[in-house]
C-alpha cells in the first residue's frame, strides 16, 4: 500500500538546512505522516503542486530555490495556498507544517506573519 | 389637493409616507426611510428628519416647495435598558489548576508527582514521583533526551506541562509515554515543589478523573472536608480533554461574594418582594402580580441593587432627569448561563455561571417632539404638526396590511421595547409598552457567548451562520453545502463566520455552529415569545389571549429572519393567526407609523 501522507518535495540544487526540519516537527506535532522526496525542478510553487498531486491527501510542500509553498492539489500550479521565503523565522516553517496537516483535519490555521 | 408628509422619529430609524390628499382621499405616493440622528426627541433629530423626506420626494419626483403639512408622531414616553448579573460564582481556594483544551497534548492518562521545573530535576529525586515542568527556552528534543535520562536514573516522571505546542514531539521521543500537557502560555505562575495532578483523555474523549470530585479526593488523599472545598474545581473542569490540578496551601484565594438580594416591586395596589436567585419564573410572576407597577428597586448593597441603580443612571442621562425621578415601570427577567472567570484559576479558565438578565423601562418626561417640531417648522419654512398617538398611528398604518381587518392586534418590535395596541370593532384603541426587545437579544447572545462585543453580538443575531469546511465550500447553519469557483480565504477556513451580505465574517470563537445557533434561537425566544404573550395578555379586552384573533408584527426586529416565525408558531397554539405586517402590500413591516400619520390625517 503507498504510504498516506503529507507529501514534500525538495529542490536538490538547494542545501537544506535545520530550520526547514522545523517543517515535518510542525506535521508530526498535528499527527500527520510525511513523505520527503528529493527533486530536479528549482521552482517551490512547482514543486508544492507535484508535491499535491502525488499526495493521497493533496496536500504538498514545495521547498525551491526561491522559497517554500503549501501547496493544495485542487488550486491552480502557480497559485499556492502559502508562500514563505527561505530566510523566515524557524517558528513560521513549523507553522507551514502545522497548517499542511491542520489542511486535512479541518482546522483553523496559525497564520504566521510576513507570508502571502 | 396638497401634499402631506408624516413622519416616524424612531430609536432607531426615521421614516416618512409622502401622500396626496383630495378631501376625503388620501393617497400615499412614496416613502423614504434613514438612520435616527441623535437621540430621538432631541434637536439632532431634524438632520435625520430632513433626509428622510429628501428620499421621499426623491422616490417620487416632487419637490420640498410642494409639500404643505408634516405630521410628526407623539412617541410613547417610554425608553428602556438592560443589565445582566451572575448568581454564582466559582471560587478556588485550596487548590489552582490548568483546564485548558491545546489542540494536540501529548500521551493518554493520569500521572501524579511533585512539580519541578526540567533542569532542577536531578539525582537526588531518584524514586520520587515528579510532574516536569518545560519552558519555551528548552527545545522539544533536549527535553525528550532529558526526561529519557532522567528516567533511566531512576527518576519517576509520571508527567509533563509544557509552554509550547511541543507535546506529541515530546511523547513521541520518549522510552516510557507520560501525559503531557501543552500549550500552557504561563507557566511561570504553575507553583513550584506542590503535588500535581495531570490527566489527559484519548482522542474524542473528555477527562473523568479530575473533573469528579471523588477523583481528586483519590489522587490528593483527600478528606470529606477537604472534597466538598474543591467541588467547584471538578466542576470548572467538565469537558475538559486535559486538565491540571496542583494542591496549594490553604487560602491562597480570597474572595467577597456579593448576595444576588432582592427585588422589591411596588404596583398601584400590592408589593412585593422577590429574591433574584429564585428565577426569573417567580419575579415576572410577582411583577404580574403588581400590575399596575409603580417602581422597583433591588435591595441596596446587592448585585439587584446595582443592577437597578445602573439601569436608573443610564436612563437619568439620558432623559436629563434627576435619578431619583427614574421609576422603573415595567421589567423583563431571563434566566441565562454566562461564562464567568474561575477566581483562582491559572489560564484564565471559564466557568458557565447562572445568571440573570433584566430589561427594564422607565416612563420618561413627554419627549420633547413639540420643540422638534417647532424646530423643524423654522428650518423648513413649511407647518408641522404633532399628529397623535404613536400605537393609534402604527395600528392606523397597519390596518393597510393585505388580509387585516378590525379587530386587530399589533405587536410593534424594536430595539428598546415591544410595544402592544389593539383596536376593536368599533374603533377603540388601547396600547403598553413592556420593556425587552432588540437590544435584550443583543445583551443575552454578547454575554452567553462571552464577546464582550456588542456590534459582533448584534452581528450573530441578524445573520445566519455557516461554517468553512474546505478551501472551495462552506456549510450552512440549516446543513446545506455551496460551492465555489475561487479559492477561500486561509483566514477563514475551518472557521465559523457570519453570513453578512454576501461576505463570510468569522468568528473567534471555540464551540460549534450548533452551540452559537442555540444561544441565538434561544435569546429570541426567551425575549420576543414571551414579551409577545405578555404583551397581549395585557391589551386583550377580556384579559386572554384567545380573545384576540389577528396579530401583525410590525417594527425593526420584526424583520428579523426568524423573530416572525417564532412568535407566528407560539401564537398558533393560542389560536391566533400572526404573521408580519406588510404596510400597504408594499413596506414590509417597516412604516406603520409614517403610514399612520399620513392616512390619519383630515382636512379641516
Amino acid at each position: 500500500m503507498e504510504n498516506i501522507a503529507i507529501n514534500i518535495y525538495y529542490s536538490n540544487s538547494l542545501k537544506i538546512n535545520g530550520d526547514l526540519e522545523e517543517i515535518l516537527f510542525g506535521i508530526e506535532e498535528e499527527g500527520l505522516p510525511w513523505i520527503v522526496t528529493e527533486s530536479e525542478e528549482k521552482d517551490s510553487k512547482v514543486l508544492g503542486n507535484i508535491a499535491s498531486q502525488s499526495s493521497k491527501l493533496g496536500v504538498g510542500i514545495g521547498i525551491g530555490i526561491d522559497g517554500v509553498t503549501l501547496h493544495h492539489d485542487k488550486l491552480e500550479k502557480y497559485k499556492p495556498l502559502f508562500t514563505f521565503p527561505l530566510s523566515s523565522m524557524k517558528e513560521t516553517f513549523r507553522m507551514l507544517g502545522m497548517n499542511g496537516a491542520r489542511l486535512i483535519k479541518g482546522e483553523p490555521f496559525v497564520i504566521p506573519k510576513g507570508g502571502k | 389637493m396638497k401634499l402631506i408628509v408624516g413622519i416616524d422619529i424612531g430609536n432607531a430609524t426615521t421614516e416618512s409616507t409622502l401622500a396626496q390628499v383630495d378631501g376625503e382621499k388620501v393617497q400615499v405616493l412614496s416613502s423614504g426611510i434613514v438612520k435616527t440622528t441623535g437621540i430621538k426627541g432631541t434637536k439632532e433629530n431634524i438632520k435625520g428628519v430632513f433626509k428622510s423626506l429628501q428620499k421621499a420626494l426623491e422616490n417620487c419626483g416632487k419637490t420640498l416647495e410642494e409639500v404643505s403639512l408634516i405630521r410628526i408622531n407623539e412617541a410613547a414616553p417610554v425608553i428602556g435598558d438592560v443589565a445582566m448579573e451572575t448568581i454564582t460564582e466559582t471560587i478556588i481556594t485550596e487548590s489552582t489548576m490548568i483546564g485548558h483544551n491545546p489542540s494536540t497534548p501529548g500521551g493518554i492518562g493520569i500521572g501524579v508527582g511533585i512539580s519541578l521545573p526540567i533542569e532542577d530535576i536531578n539525582k537526588d529525586h531518584v524514586g520520587v514521583e515528579v510532574i516536569a515542568l518545560i519552558n519555551k527556552d528548552v527545545d522539544f528534543q533536549v527535553a525528550a533526551r532529558t526526561i529519557n535520562n532522567l528516567v533511566k536514573m531512576g527518576v519517576n516522571i509520571t508527567g509533563a506541562i509544557v509552554q509550547k505546542d511541543d507535546a506529541v514531539l515530546i511523547n513521541n521521543r520518549l522510552d516510557r509515554k507520560i501525559p503531557i500537557i501543552d500549550e500552557v502560555l504561563h507557566i511561570e505562575k504553575v507553583p513550584v515543589n506542590m503535588k500535581t495532578a495531570i490527566e489527559v483523555s484519548e482522542k474524542g474523549k473528555v477527562i473523568s478523573m479530575l473533573s469528579n470530585p471523588y477523583g481528586i479526593a483519590t489522587l490528593f488523599d483527600l478528606t470529606p472536608e477537604e472534597t466538598k472545598m474543591i467541588m467547584p474545581l471538578s466542576r470548572a473542569l467538565i469537558g475538559n480533554r486535559s486538565a491540571v490540578v496542583i494542591k496549594t496551601p490553604k487560602g491562597d484565594v480570597k474572595s467577597k461574594i456579593i448576595p444576588a438580594g432582592e427585588l422589591n416591586i411596588t404596583g398601584e395596589s400590592k408589593k412585593r418582594s422577590v429574591r433574584v436567585d429564585r428565577g426569573s419564573k417567580e419575579i415576572m410572576s410577582a411583577i404580574k402580580a403588581c400590575h399596575p407597577v409603580n417602581d422597583i428597586y433591588g435591595e441596596t448593597g446587592t448585585n439587584a441593587g446595582g443592577m437597578l441603580e445602573k439601569v436608573r443612571v443610564v436612563m437619568a442621562q439620558l432623559t436629563d432627569q434627576n435619578v431619583k425621578n427614574i421609576k422603573i415601570q415595567d421589567l423583563l427577567a431571563v434566566d441565562t448561563f454566562v461564562p464567568q472567570k474561575v477566581v483562582g484559576g491559572m489560564a484564565g479558565e471559564f466557568a458557565m455561571e447562572n445568571a440573570i438578565g433584566v430589561a427594564a423601562m422607565v416612563k420618561a418626561d413627554k419627549l420633547q417632539m413639540k420643540m422638534v417640531a417647532s424646530n423643524l417648522e423654522e428650518k423648513l419654512d413649511i407647518a408641522v404638526e404633532v399628529g397623535g398617538v404613536e400605537a393609534e398611528m402604527a395600528i392606523i398604518g397597519s390596518l393597510t396590511t393585505p388580509g387585516t381587518t378590525k379587530p386587530l392586534a399589533i405587536l410593534d418590535m424594536g430595539a428598546g421595547s415591544t410595544d402592544a395596541s389593539i383596536i376593536t370593532k368599533s374603533g377603540e384603541i388601547s396600547s403598553c409598552h413592556l420593556a425587552g426587545a432588540g437590544n435584550m437579544v443583543t445583551m443575552l447572545i454578547d454575554r452567553e457567548l462571552g464577546l464582550g462585543d456588542f456590534d459582533l453580538a448584534e452581528d450573530i443575531k441578524k445573520y445566519p451562520l455557516a461554517k468553512v469546511e474546505s478551501l472551495f465550500h462552506i456549510r450552512h447553519e440549516d446543513g446545506s453545502v455551496q460551492f465555489f469557483d475561487t479559492q477561500l480565504d486561509p483566514g477563514i477556513f475551518a472557521r465559523i463566520v457570519i453570513l453578512k451580505d454576501g461576505e463570510m465574517q468569522p468568528l473567534e470563537i471555540d464551540g460549534n455552529i450548533e452551540k452559537i445557533k442555540n444561544i441565538r434561537r434561544e435569546a429570541k425566544k426567551k425575549v420576543f415569545v414571551e414579551n409577545g404573550i405578555r404583551a397581549l395578555v395585557r391589551i386583550s379586552p377580556t384579559s386572554n389571549i384567545r380573545d384576540i384573533d389577528y396579530v401583525v408584527l410590525v417594527g425593526g426586529s420584526a424583520l428579523d429572519f426568524e423573530i416572525p416565525q417564532m412568535i407566528t408558531d407560539s401564537l398558533a397554539h393560542y389560536g391566533i393567526v400572526a404573521g408580519r405586517g406588510n404596510i400597504r402590500g408594499v413596506e414590509g413591516p417597516r412604516n406603520a407609523v409614517a403610514t399612520g400619520l399620513s392616512l390619519s390625517y383630515r382636512e379641516g
